[in-house]
């Protein structure tokens, strides 16, 4: 019947085709070009701000505005409980909540990342890398609107300001370098297993008891290396140390860096040979 | 040279329901049988794409036909780059503009004139350059103090002037188009076949999968007949309708 298909196929052009480049290189490439646009995650995860602004005079505010309920209640209750002064629990309970509200939002939502981009990573080539580019951007911003709490505190108790507080700086450097690989597995993970995002939230709760973020590690007494080995404490510590004019403990440092490394480790492999595959589990 | 060329490209299609969606199920079953991760061969696979070759020119504005399921949209998908087939080579040479979904990358609480900028930065324009093309698409569209309202209150065939008028104003040298373009009215069809006309005129390929007739013979002047993931023919698009009509009826 129809049989012209043979002599159409062979009408085609003798071209040579370069070889692809190896998922290794291309994973690098999608990582390295994603972070390139910065203009395109930037713009978007500004948008999901103004989102929220859009229909409420406070906007992600009110999230600030709870966490600034939470932070206060909880520090009234549990600064009697634990027989400690308000001047230096305040701070350090609210540089704690702070800082764990910014990495359990990250986790909770580079496990959505690709899902949610589905139509966009089904109808036009982009790096993978730039919607959890934008899921980071965006929790870092809300991270900024929720430090006013801190400000307001520090203020209150008159917190010490130094220079060593700039070690804040690559303390959250080093907290996103360490969240990207862990995001990036996530959200390949999750766009092929949709069971996982609640059992990612469940174990956040858990952790969240499980970290001196509510109490002090000496609590523990000859038990403390449970809370200095704990990598969820050290990434804290990166921000709330230097920020409450403490020096950052050295395990803090090596666990954290070893923390990331490990994740990069294990991420790059993993991303560089599923990533073509992610645009058909979404 | 913006030219496409797939050399043997097949795309497998693994379906992931029920069970395989969920780690659990997965890991249980490994455990009862005794393998780490679900056997392959349990699960769903569709061959989607099967060892497609061609070459399309600059030039050739192709119209992608076939009954349901024959993988036009998985082609496309293919060629706009998203899709990395699982066997076989695609070289696309020139910026290629997917234009499947009228509402892509927009932000329905967003104004006309931001969504503009936010589609044009999701095509891979930075923002000042979107700046730039504001006036020159706000007229195309046509949509005049819309813009400046949310676009929650947009018909499809407004957002659908928005979505063309950003696509083609990033000047692709490639466009794909599914059908949907036939949403819009008689009047702003006729303004998006003046602007297709030049940029097609412009040597630059169109690739728009379509059922009807009467828009592939409009539209386009090669034809591509796809069946069951496999090419069947390519050609001019007379010839392939013909085939294509008489494959129906047999």
């Amino acid at each position: 019947m129809i049989s012209l298909d043979v002599s159409e196929r062979a009408a085609l052009q003798p071209v040579a085709l370069g070889r692809p480049a190896s998922p290794r290189a291309r994973a690098t490439h999608d990582l390295v070009e994603g972070l390139l646009r910065w203009w395109l995650w930037g713009l978007v995860a500004w948008c999901d701000i103004k989102q929220r602004y859009r229909g409420s005079v406070l906007g992600p505010f009110w999230l600030t505005l709870s966490t600034a309920v939470m932070i206060g209640s909880l520090g009234a209750l549990y600064s009697r409980l634990f027989h400690m002064d308000l001047a230096t629990y305040l701070p350090y309970l609210s540089l704690g909540i702070l800082t764990w509200g910014l990495i359990s939002a990250l986790l909770t939502e580079c496990c959505t990342a690709f899902i949610s981009a589905e139509h966009v990573i089904k109808q036009i080539r982009m790096p993978l890398s730039v919607h959890l580019y934008r899921v980071i951007a965006r929790n870092v911003i809300v991270f900024g609107h929720n430090l006013v709490v801190f400000v307001v505190v520090a203020l209150w108790f008159e917190v010490r300001v130094g220079w060593a507080d700039l070690l804040v700086v690559p303390g959250m450097a080093l907290l996103m370098l360490g969240m990207i690989p862990t995001g990036l597995i996530l959200a390949a993970v999750c766009a092929r297993f949709r069971d996982i995002p609640p059992v990612v939230a469940s174990l956040l709760q858990v952790i969240f008891f499980m970290t001196p973020i509510m109490w002090r590690p000496e609590l523990l007494g000859s038990n403390i290396d449970l809370a200095l080995y704990n990598p969820f404490n050290c990434f804290i510590d990166l921000v709330r140390a230097p920020l409450l004019g403490e020096g950052v403990p050295m395990t803090s440092w090596a666990v954290a860096l070893g923390m990331t490394a490990a994740s990069w480790l294990v991420a790059f492999p993993f991303f560089a040979r599923f990533r073509a595959r992610i645009a058909y589990w979404v | 040279m913006t030219a496409i060329r797939l050399r043997d490209v097949s795309v497998d299609f693994p379906i992931y329901q029920g069970g395989s969606r969920s780690l659990k199920k997965t890991l249980m079953r490994a455990g009862a049988g005794g393998r780490i991760l679900a056997d392959a061969s349990q699960r769903l696979v569709v061959h989607a794409l099967d060892r497609i070759s061609l070459d399309i020119e600059e030039g050739d504005r192709v119209a992608l036909i076939g009954p349901n399921g024959a993988g036009k949209t998985t082609l496309l998908r293919v060629l706009a780059g998203t899709y990395e087939p699982s066997v076989g080579l695609v070289q696309v040479d020139g910026h290629v503009a997917p234009l499947f979904d009228s509402a892509l990358g927009l932000n329905p609480d967003a104004t006309g004139y931001e969504n503009i900028i936010l589609r044009g930065v999701y095509m891979g324009m930075a923002p000042k350059e979107m700046s730039g093309r504001m006036t020159e698409i706000a007229a195309f569209t046509e949509l005049g103090d819309y813009l400046r309202m949310p676009i929650r209150s947009y018909s499809s065939g407004m957002l659908m002037r928005l979505a063309f008028g950003v696509a083609t104003c990033v000047h692709p040298e490639i466009l794909l188009m599914d059908e949907w373009l036939l949403a819009g009215d008689a009047y702003f069809l006729e303004k998006a076949r003046a602007r297709l006309a030049s940029f097609v005129t412009g040597s630059k390929i169109l690739v728009l999968a379509s059922h009807s007739d009467l828009i592939v013979r409009e539209w386009c002047n090669k034809a591509l007949f796809l069946e069951r993931g496999q090419l069947r023919m390519f050609g001019p698009v007379e010839d392939v309708l013909a085939a294509y009509a008489e494959s129906a009826h047999a």
